[in-house]
């Protein structure tokens, strides 16, 4: 039984990718001509023409949709209209930098996340809770090229602590992690902190309290246990998001990530390679989905496929 | 019994510690900028190396340092020799050229006859989808007469020629054809004043200097080109020494840098302009005196000063003063209200509700602009509906002549410093970018006056006629000429460099103090 679910999860996913393939291809042609735009603008319309036949945009969208399908299902996703490289391992070229930045930047979101949702649940209602709960909303509700500018301005210029340009080092890599994972954990403070008190006030608390269990033992073995699961709802959410990149963290901190070439690649209606890209973070989204939904089984028993 | 969920979380945790550091380990290392490397930032990275294949300003910045090209322009815009050293027309079709015969390819290999007939007709290839191949289809035949001639035949007069070839970058032969197009784009080979050293996609491209270069080796021995998107960052990287060179300054902060002891600012008056053309066929802005009035109701000094800080210059007519047919005798309509209000008025109209459209994001400042013309034609008593599209896809209907605005803003670069294929562009009724659709007698007259001129080899005669063109324009207020831009670059204080209208930056050209 277990087995045909895992399937189905499975054939839903291709299901998922297709769909995805379908809509981008659709958008892309709807909303803009790749040749005029590679075009010089004062190119003869003979010119345009010329190209788009040879690109074979010509073709009815059907066609043109086979061709690219034909060939994707067989990992080639054609070259891209920019750059003359075949579009799929352009975009594999970019994922470690995506991929590094964004466990920086979960790794920033866990490390102050945790504890602080924690001990805001703790002490809820003392001055302690006060600032962190504000610390939380502030790093929630702070928009993101805000907060990248103030550190390239402040840690980068001003105190000239990190270089502001760029990948390679890991000093290159602090401020972007931290501008990416500030809002994550926010997001899971909040989370943690609500669920917390929530837990605290259950039974079983209660009863371990009333056998006279360490207090740090129960915030730990039995609180942060059961408030932890949301959580990991969120970071699977948080993973996939970012790995479709952090497009605006990229931007301003130059970062060579799969976002901020997306991003080109569509202005560009560089269809070759939007396409390849939207396939691979698509991908990238539906296993962490399913990894997701593992680990969650994993960490509580109670939760099966059933 | 410890919590098993604890123990769970921790190894998931590590796990993903040890992918970081993995990752972490694999990444090249940048050097951080030194004095020794040259580093130049422009907002984005080179497409492709391969300098026949692409039609993008950013890219050619990198590419024009490698190769050379058959002719060349000096800082005004005037032809001089490079590759070729002499040229002599036969006749209106027929061109002779003369190569230099001490020019070599980075590899040692001798730059001939035969790497620039090669280069051209890489790009007239279909095969290749060159985006340049308007550039030179007017190209018949080229013929390499022996290793140092060339002849080439074009398939009618074609006044432009020379100015195309002081585009065309000379590609070796031999190499390309050993290791192919994809290949020859990532590692490129040319003759020019750099050598290709290394190039990571949207993290560096490095170039060390040629010291066997013909014209002599370049001072700054090493470059880098680094794309950094965000405007702000780049003027960061200069003002702390992280670069020395930067394109695209924004105007709110050129005092910033100019206030700065380590850096300066360097500005050009760009090629291009920006303007605002009318679609004639909209009933709105079919009479002649309401585009008159909003010519008049627009305050385009009043923009240049707010928005640019004075770092432009109105203009009076959809050509770059840079062109040859640029009319000296015209001036910008000007700023006056009154008359604006006295025009609408006598056109029938008390209020007039117009469209208006433009791209955000794609020229400086654009977005800032189009509000205020807004709000200076709302003042006029007009009632401005102002739409902002993605570039993309208003270059797309733009070029599709579906722009269905009433006005629409749109900047204009000519890559051929001839005022004729920006004129035929826009007022050519047979094309769809046509959007000045007068009664047929004006189109006619546009129409023929154009054709001659762009068959008229004699340049003073080709002037005459373009300007019969600007002025009639110019009489029915066929655009609103807003401004031509200029081009903000920000410096270190360390080195020499000057900036040139066509944009292009050349680090030959360029020393330490």
């Amino acid at each position: 039984m277990l087995q045909l679910l895992k399937w189905r999860k499975l054939i839903n996913a291709v299901i998922v990718l297709f769909g995805v393939s379908i809509i981008v291809f659709l958008l892309m042609y709807l909303t803009g001509d790749p040749v005029a735009l590679l075009l010089p603008m004062d190119a003869s319309l003979e010119d345009a023409e010329m190209l788009r036949e040879s690109l074979g945009l010509n073709d009815p969208l059907w066609q043109q949709y086979l061709r690219f399908a034909g060939q994707a299902v067989k990992g080639d996703f054609g070259v891209s209209l920019r750059h003359h490289q075949p579009a799929l391992p352009m975009i594999l070229a970019k994922m470690p930098a995506t991929i590094e930045l964004t466990l920086a930047g979960m790794a920033v979101a866990l490390l102050i996340a945790i504890p602080l949702g924690i001990i805001t649940a703790v002490k809820s209602n003392t001055v302690i809770d006060y600032f962190g709960s504000l610390a939380a909303l502030i790093g929630q509700s702070m928009p993101v090229f805000w907060l990248g500018l103030m550190l390239l301005y402040l840690v980068g210029v001003k105190w000239d602590l990190l270089p502001i340009n760029g990948r390679g080092s890991w000093q290159n890599l602090i401020l972007p992690a931290i501008t990416v994972g500030a809002y994550t954990a926010a997001t899971i403070v909040r989370l943690l902190r609500s669920r917390m008190l929530e837990v605290m006030q259950q039974d079983y608390i209660k009863t371990a309290r009333a056998k006279g269990v360490k207090k740090n033992l129960i915030i730990i073995k039995h609180a942060l246990r059961n408030a932890l699961l949301p959580v990991i709802t969120i970071l699977g959410m948080q993973l996939g998001v970012l790995l479709g990149g952090a497009v605006i963290t990229e931007t301003i901190f130059s970062w060579p990530g799969v976002g901020r070439f997306m991003i080109q690649s569509i202005y560009n209606r560089d269809i070759p390679v939007v396409q390849a890209g939207v396939f691979v973070l698509a991908s990238c989204i539906v296993i962490i989905n399913l990894l997701t939904d593992v680990i969650y089984s994993w960490l509580d028993p109670r939760i099966k496929y059933e | 019994m410890k919590s098993v969920l604890v123990k769970k979380s921790a190894v998931l945790f590590m796990v993903a510690a040890m992918l970081l550091t993995a990752g972490g380990c694999n990444s090249s290392v940048v050097p951080a900028a030194s004095d020794e490397v040259f580093t130049v930032l422009q907002g984005v990275d080179a497409t492709t190396l391969d300098p026949g294949m692409h039609a993008e300003g950013p890219t050619s910045n990198v590419d024009r340092q490698i190769f050379d090209t058959l002719l060349d322009q000096n800082d005004e815009m005037k032809i001089v020799p490079s590759i070729a050293t002499e040229w002599t027309a036969v006749n209106e079709t027929t061109w002779e050229f003369k190569l230099r015969d001490d020019v070599y390819f980075h590899d040692g290999e001798q730059l001939t006859a035969d790497d620039v007939k090669f280069s051209v007709e890489r790009i007239l290839n279909p095969e290749n989808s060159s985006p340049q191949i308007s550039n030179f289809k007017a190209i018949k035949e080229i013929t390499a007469e022996d290793q140092f001639n060339i002849t080439i035949t074009t398939d009618g007069p074609y006044p432009l020629l020379l100015v195309r070839l002081s585009a065309l970058r000379i590609v070796p032969e031999h190499y390309v054809q050993e290791v192919g197009k994809e290949q020859f784009a990532l590692q490129p080979l040319g003759s020019g004043p750099y050598k290709f050293q290394k190039w990571v996609k949207d993290e560096y491209v490095k170039l060390e200097a040629n010291e066997d270069y013909w014209q002599g080796a370049p001072q700054i021995k090493k470059v880098m080109f680094q794309p950094v998107p965000e405007a702000a960052a780049r003027v960061m990287a200069l003002q702390k020494g992280e670069a020395d060179l930067i394109v695209n300054l924004p105007p709110h902060q050129v005092k910033d840098l100019e206030n700065n002891a380590k850096t300066a600012v360097k500005t050009v008056s760009s090629t291009r302009f920006i303007m605002l053309p009318f679609t004639t066929g909209n009933s709105v802005v079919s009479d002649v005196r309401v585009r008159q009035a909003i010519n008049y109701a627009i305050d385009v000094d009043s923009i240049i000063e707010n928005i640019f800080g004075g770092k432009a210059t109105p203009s009076s007519q959809p050509v770059s003063s840079f062109d040859l047919g640029f009319h000296q005798g015209l001036n910008p309509y000007g700023y006056q209200p009154e008359k604006a209000r006295q025009l609408l008025a006598e056109a029938g109209y008390e209020s007039l509700k117009l469209n208006m459209g433009s791209p955000s994001g794609r020229y400086i400042m654009d977005k800032e602009v189009a509000e205020a013309i807004k709000l200076q034609l709302e003042e006029a008593g007009f009632e401005v509906n102002l739409t902002f599209e993605e570039w993309g896809n208003y270059a797309t209907k733009c070029l599709q002549g579906a722009l269905k605005y009433d006005l629409w803003l749109i900047g204009w670069g000519s890559s051929t410093f001839d005022a004729g294929s920006t004129l035929n562009f826009w007022l050519n009724s047979s094309l769809p970018t046509c959007y000045y659709q007068a009664d047929s007698q004006v189109n006619e007259f546009l129409d023929q006056t154009l054709d001659i001129a762009l068959k008229t080899v004699d340049e003073q005669h080709r002037v005459q006629l373009y300007h019969q063109v600007i002025e009639k324009i110019y009489d029915d207020a066929a655009f609103v000429p807003l401004y031509q831009q200029e081009d903000l670059y920000g410096v270190s204080n360390d080195i020499n460099w000057q900036p040139r209208p066509d944009e292009s930056i050349r680090l030959y050209q360029a020393s330490y103090k």
